[in-house]
């Protein structure tokens, strides 16, 4: 017995000797040294493109936060990125005017997360649709919530560093937008530097609400979509408007369509070689190979004959009524009257209102509303008004009931318009834009409430 | 058993041991990779970190953005670099400046501040409609949100003193538990309530809180006190407003809600000066001035 039991320490006192070392180690390093080489490689990668980056990003149409799914529209928006190995981004992007000129610089960095990830670490242009707050990232996805863009990315193409080529496909952390990575050639960087790229925005740089254009054989117009970086491309078939809407986004090569327009005969996926004539104030395009002009006009293709009678009666049967949350937009100007900045009783402005038949006599209502948390209310100041519809056009009355402040008066002047006002119905169905008919630069969107 | 055994027994064991424990040799001169997290190329804000609180303060400054390190998964955005220096400079002239002239040194604050910032630029909104302007982690790390809108200006005082109101918050909640207020306290007010959100501040002060908040636990009164007894100061816009100003939302003096803030007032001022040899109201006096004096 004692001698299975001696022998059987020694058994085990072999074996233990004989253990294999079992090394942790590749190549010599261990996982952490293998990471940050990795790491390195990636932001290699990144700093090597001799002329930086073009990043576009698609989102999914779902924003998130506090762990809930939010549906809502889809959006495309474009960088340019220059990375320096101190961690710095030098960024241009197409979300305004203003950061499509100015370069911007902010932090980045390379993070081992579940994947290799790109981290945009400090506030920079990608987080201005990331917001939360709609007042900075304007997005129609409301509080709390932004485009359904991201700032983190994974690299996910599954590769090592080494073998990533010039498209590189990232992948947002938190709301899993889509993103491409291209490298930049000189050309395409110039184009965001010497100003050519902020000049490109030529939707915001034509004042008129109408823009036209002849391509190939066709009469094209552009008109604003339901949110910023969409646009409406309306053409005729037998004499029929048409319509289609797309997200749309610009880099120094032009203007992108994230949804190619079918209008029969061809499709358009871009208008590139934007060329913005400031003495002319038109662009010149070139679409599927072919030069063209793109001009503001003052009346649309073809107008909706019963829209703006429509407009009424819609709001007349089912009792509902027109809010716009930002007053008119002129001559390029979003508020231009400012009308987001009017208070009554501490209360903050929420929404200008156009109230069919609601006033005695059956007049309509016009007027800003204002509400927050803790309280709503009409202020004491409200406008009678009353709205014709003659040949498709719709003309206003308005009598103020009480004096008002500029904004509100200037709304009013601009109401009473003599020429009228164009009523657009947009592509969600219900939405209209109300458009002057002088010469189409103002114009006010009202959503049915 | 034989003894020979026995003695086989044991240096079989003692081998086996001695196998077990052999060393591969380490070189202990070079710290592991990655040791201390993420490393980057410092730059300004950095040093200005380095200098103004990791030296003096042994606190860390994350205003880079970490992946989860706020609540996941919510839309929250990294502050602006630029906005990360005004920031701190507003925090250590307005709620650090004050404890380090009435206690006569850094040492108290090095001793007890939470050891980690992180700044975030936007808020954080929740699926109730409401905002986290501020919250701490147990004592080892305070959250300051919306960075990004953080100015000097009078008009624009509330974030700032939102910030300040957070800052003496969390260090209210440092200093109670490492040493707690007299228990007394917690019997001055019943009604605490985990639906404290459905109270609206001045409904909360005519009950005998400070703020709805305070309402939320004994413990949360207690700094709520503290804060909004700090933050603040005299005049000026709404967001920025004083004590006195919030205690008649009581009713005034003579109504319960009045008498019952007073009386936690009165434990505060104790506690700080028996606990912490500290002179509530000359603190407070100090506060106030740097608040206003710092505003532009």
């Amino acid at each position: 017995m004692s001698k299975i039991v001696i022998g059987l320490f020694f058994t085990s006192l072999v074996m233990t000797g004989c253990q294999k070392k079992v090394s942790d180690l590749i190549g010599g390093q261990t996982v952490d040294q293998r990471l940050s080489v990795a790491l390195a490689a990636y932001q290699n990668v990144l700093t090597q493109s001799p002329y930086g980056w073009i990043l576009i990003e698609y989102t999914t149409g779902q924003a998130i936060n506090q762990g809930a799914t939010t549906n809502g529209s889809k959006a495309a928006f474009a960088y340019y990125m220059q990375f320096n190995d101190s961690n710095q981004v030098v960024m241009f992007s197409d979300f305004d005017s203003t950061m499509a000129k100015t370069p911007g610089t902010s932090s980045y960095r390379i993070k081992a997360v579940q994947r290799p990830s790109l981290i945009f670490d400090t506030y920079s242009y990608i987080e201005v649709p990331c917001d939360p707050d709609p007042a900075v990232s304007k997005s129609p996805f409301g509080p709390g919530l932004g485009w359904g863009t991201d700032f983190e990315f994974s690299f996910s193409d599954n590769v090592s560093p080494a073998q990533l080529g010039d498209t590189i496909n990232l992948i947002g952390n938190l709301n899993g937008s889509n993103a491409i990575l291209v490298k930049a050639t000189q050309a395409q960087r110039d184009a965001y530097f010497n100003g050519t790229f902020a000049n490109s925005f030529v939707f915001d740089k034509i004042l008129n609400y109408f823009k036209h254009a002849s391509i190939g054989g066709q009469e094209i117009e552009f008109t604003p979509g339901i949110n910023n970086h969409v646009v409406d491309v309306n053409w005729l078939e037998a004499g029929n408007l048409k319509s289609a809407s797309t997200t749309y986004y610009v880099t120094g090569d032009g203007i992108h369509f994230v949804v190619p327009v079918n209008t029969g005969p061809q499709t358009i996926s871009a208008l590139q070689n934007v060329a913005w004539n400031a003495s002319t104030a038109t662009a010149s395009i070139t679409v599927n190979g072919t030069a063209s002009t793109l001009s503001g006009a003052i009346a649309p293709l073809k107008n909706d004959i019963s829209a703006a009678a429509r407009w009424i009666t819609t709001a007349l049967t089912t009792q509902g009524f027109w809010v716009s949350y930002t007053g008119f937009h002129i001559d390029g100007v979003d508020d231009a009257f400012g009308v987001e900045n009017l208070q009554y009783n501490s209360l903050p402005f929420y929404a200008y209102v156009y109230y069919p038949g609601v006033l005695t006599g059956g007049y309509d209502l016009l007027s800003p509303f204002f509400a927050s948390a803790s309280g709503s209310t009409y202020p004491n100041y409200l406008t009678e008004s009353y709205q014709q519809d003659i040949s498709g056009i719709g003309y206003f009355q308005v009598a103020p009931l009480a004096a008002t402040p500029t904004a509100v008066t200037e709304t009013n002047n601009l109401v009473s318009d003599p020429n009228g006002f164009y009523f657009i119905l947009k592509e969600d169905g219900s939405s209209y834009d109300m458009v002057s008919a002088l010469d189409a630069k103002s114009w006010i969107d009202w959503k049915f409430l | 058993m034989r003894p020979i055994l026995k003695i086989a027994l044991s240096i079989a064991l003692l081998s086996m041991l001695m196998a077990s424990c052999k060393k591969d040799t380490v070189d202990l001169t070079t710290p592991p990779v990655g040791l201390g997290g993420d490393t980057w190329v410092m730059d300004s804000t950095d040093y200005f970190i380095y200098d103004s609180l990791t030296e003096p303060y042994n606190i860390a400054v994350d205003y880079k953005w970490t992946p989860g390190q706020l609540d996941f998964p919510s839309d929250i955005v990294p502050p602006k670099e630029s906005q990360v220096i005004p920031v701190l400079k507003g925090l250590l002239n307005v709620s650090f400046a004050p404890y380090n002239q009435i206690t006569g040194s850094t040492t108290f604050l090095r001793q007890y501040l939470p050891k980690t910032y992180e700044l975030a630029g936007s808020a954080e909104y929740l699926s109730n409609g409401a905002m986290f302007l501020g919250q701490a982690e147990g004592g080892t790390a305070m959250l300051i949100y919306e960075v990004n809108n953080y100015t000097r200006l009078k008009q624009d005082s509330a974030t700032f003193k939102q910030m300040m109101h957070t800052m003496h918050h969390e260090f209210g909640h440092i200093l109670n538990q490492n040493k707690l207020y007299p228990t007394s306290f917690k019997t001055i007010s019943t009604g605490y309530t985990g639906n404290w959100y459905n109270v609206t501040d001045a409904q909360a002060r005519q009950l005998g809180f400070i703020t709805s908040y305070a309402q939320a636990s004994p413990d949360e009164d207690f700094v709520e006190m503290i804060s909004s007894m700090l933050a603040g100061g005299p005049g000026g816009p709404k967001g920025y407003d004083e004590y006195e100003e919030l205690l008649t939302q009581t009713g005034g003096p003579g109504t319960t809600g009045y008498a019952t803030i007073k009386q936690k007032e009165a434990v505060v001022v104790d506690y700080f000066q028996t606990v912490w040899n500290i002179d509530f109201y000359a603190l407070r006096a100090i506060c106030r001035t740097d608040f206003v004096n710092y505003l532009q």
